[in-house]
């Protein structure tokens, strides 16, 4: 306990420094508060968002689109990725496609996405599902092909298959990489969900973002950001704690490595 | 009871096949300690994979006939490799069970038979670790407790004991065969280590270089003491030195007629 508060203060001692020095910096008049607002300005404007409930109602809007997208691209990336990694004849098949596709910028594919499933919340959720289902698919497949086989051969001479090979050797001997799998897939999905946004919606943090600037609300922009960074460590965290959870067999895992 | 006539196994690979064992003919009797000795890559592994069913023969049969009135059938096997035996995933009891998780035995009841045999084998106090928290020799007590709990009808073990230091592997040596003599499990031992193969076998079958053929059957004195010192013994050590000639001849044929 003791310990861990000693990192966070280490962890925070950077940001508070730079911080600091924005404020004096700002208040001394050496940086211009139009392109800098100070800290304190843009803490009383996160604090006014939020109590007016705009601020809600942006971050639950991004995180009910990045959700959706999430929960179909790891629905389809992980068991796809799964059986490429295990069916070696499954991959021959698949592998081509997937590397063709994999290599375009996903960025590059919203305007079709668009002409697909219309300008609205239908594109953007199937833009932030392939922000997902990319690295999910990849790293899972990953994670099976790099499992020992003398796991299974152990599993197989104790008259495990098929389904029991699956369960007791392919799953858990995957899981630490397909959550390492998952964490790039969350990212993935909130990058291609704020960039959808920020081309195309009025709400949400990526709108909140692209308001701010072409009303020219700075210290909006400033507090759209911070929520947005925070979201990115909360997710990272979240992750952190599953594979503590779900993979305590790592070594190294019990101290958070 | 086991019964292999003229085993063979050809690997096909994109570049060409690979025969690593040509008509090998192996029994084990009731009880039986067989070691199989043989040079790097002549099929060792691949033998053990066919008696545990892993792998298809390319011809050849295995023929199973359990004592105690079963029909004949395949054999129910346990293997205990070198390294990477117990699934990182599974703490010590968990492993211990997997044995039998896979006949469907109920979790309580692996449980219950897994700790009194993790106890015989010294590792009583650490069903709750994880594998990597264990030393290489704690492991291989953890593997053969899986392998005893889910009373094989025969113990296939692949250089189980290759990576342990000298005094780990004695005492592991002398604990596996007391084991295997109470419970009466037959065992087909892979080794590369003759002091090891005279220190445990009933019997010895020595292979040739790949591809693998059985050059030797060679039975040992029956009721000796099973001690890692046990080719000092000058009967023992006369086989030994035997062995020696026959796989120096194997590994390096230039050596041919240089007497060891
Ligand atoms: N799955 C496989 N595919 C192709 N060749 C293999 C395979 N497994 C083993 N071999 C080859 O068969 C030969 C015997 O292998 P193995 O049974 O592991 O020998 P040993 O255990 O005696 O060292 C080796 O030459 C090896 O390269
Ligand atoms: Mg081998």
């Amino acid at each position: 306990m003791n310990t861990g508060w000693k990192q966070i203060l280490r962890a925070l001692l950077l940001p508070c420094i730079l911080l600091l020095g924005w404020e004096l910096g700002v208040r001394a008049g050496w940086v211009s508060p139009m392109f800098f607002p100070a800290p304190t300005t843009i803490a009383v404007t996160l604090a006014a968002l939020a109590k007016s409930g705009r601020l809600g109602a942006d971050l639950l809007a991004t995180l009910l689109r990045v959700a959706l997208g999430l929960s179909i691209g790891v629905g389809l990336g992980l068991p796809l990725g799964l059986l490429m990694g295990w069916k070696p004849s499954f991959r021959a098949i698949v592998d081509p496609m997937v590397g063709a596709t994999h290599a375009l910028p996903k960025i590059a594919m919203y305007p079709i996405l668009m002409v697909l499933f219309g300008i609205g919340d239908g594109s953007r959720v199937a833009l932030i599902t392939l922000g997902a289902f990319f690295p999910m698919l990849i790293n899972a497949m990953t994670a099976v092909r790099q499992i020992d086989p003398r796991y299974f051969e152990v599993a197989e001479s104790y008259g495990a298959r098929g389904f029991r090979i699956l369960s007791e050797v392919i799953w858990p001997g995957s899981l630490p990489l397909v959550l390492a799998g998952f964490r790039l897939a969350l990212n993935g999905a909130l990058l291609l969900g704020i960039a959808a946004e920020l081309l195309t919606a009025r709400e949400g943090l990526g709108g909140m973002i692209w308001m701010a600037w072409q009303t020219f609300r700075t210290e909006e922009l400033y507090a759209a950001l911070f929520v947005t960074g925070l979201l990115g460590v909360a997710f990272n965290s979240l992750t952190d704690l599953m594979v503590r959870i779900l993979a305590p067999w790592r070594p190294g895992a019990e101290n958070g490595k | 009871m086991l019964h292999c006539r003229g085993l063979s196994k050809r690997y096909e690979s994109g570049n060409g096949s690979v025969t690593a064992l040509e008509k090998v003919d192996l029994d084990l009797a009731e009880g039986e300690f067989l070691c199989v000795l043989g040079p790097s890559g002549c099929g060792k592994s691949t033998l053990l994979r066919l008696v545990a069913g892993i792998v298809a023969p390319s011809a050849g049969s295995i023929e199973f006939v359990p004592g105690c009135g079963r029909p004949p059938g395949r054999p129910r096997c346990a293997m205990v490799f070198q390294d990477h035996g117990l699934f990182p995933w599974m703490t010590v009891l968990e492993n211990t069970g997997f044995g039998l998780k896979m006949q469907g035995v109920a979790g309580k009841e692996r449980e219950a038979m897994s700790t009194p045999v993790l106890e015989q084998v010294g590792m009583g106090g650490f069903g709750r670790h994880y594998p990597h928290e264990l030393s290489m020799g704690m492991r291989q007590r953890v593997a053969l407790a899986r392998a005893f709990v889910s009373s094989p009808d025969v113990l296939l073990m692949d250089e189980p004991f290759a990576s342990l230091d000298a005094q780990s592997r004695a005492v592991l040596q002398r604990d596996l065969r007391s084991w295997q003599e109470e419970r009466g499990t037959p065992v087909i031992f892979i080794t590369h280590d003759i002091a090891e193969s005279l220190a445990l076998a009933d019997r010895i079958l020595v292979l040739s270089a790949r591809p693998g053929r059985v050059l030797a059957n060679i039975p040992l004195p029956p009721g000796r003491c099973h001690s890692p010192v046990a080719g000092f013994d000058p009967e023992l050590g006369a086989i030994g030195r035997e062995i020696w000639g026959m796989l120096g001849q194997e590994s390096c044929p230039e050596l041919q007629g240089a007497s060891l």
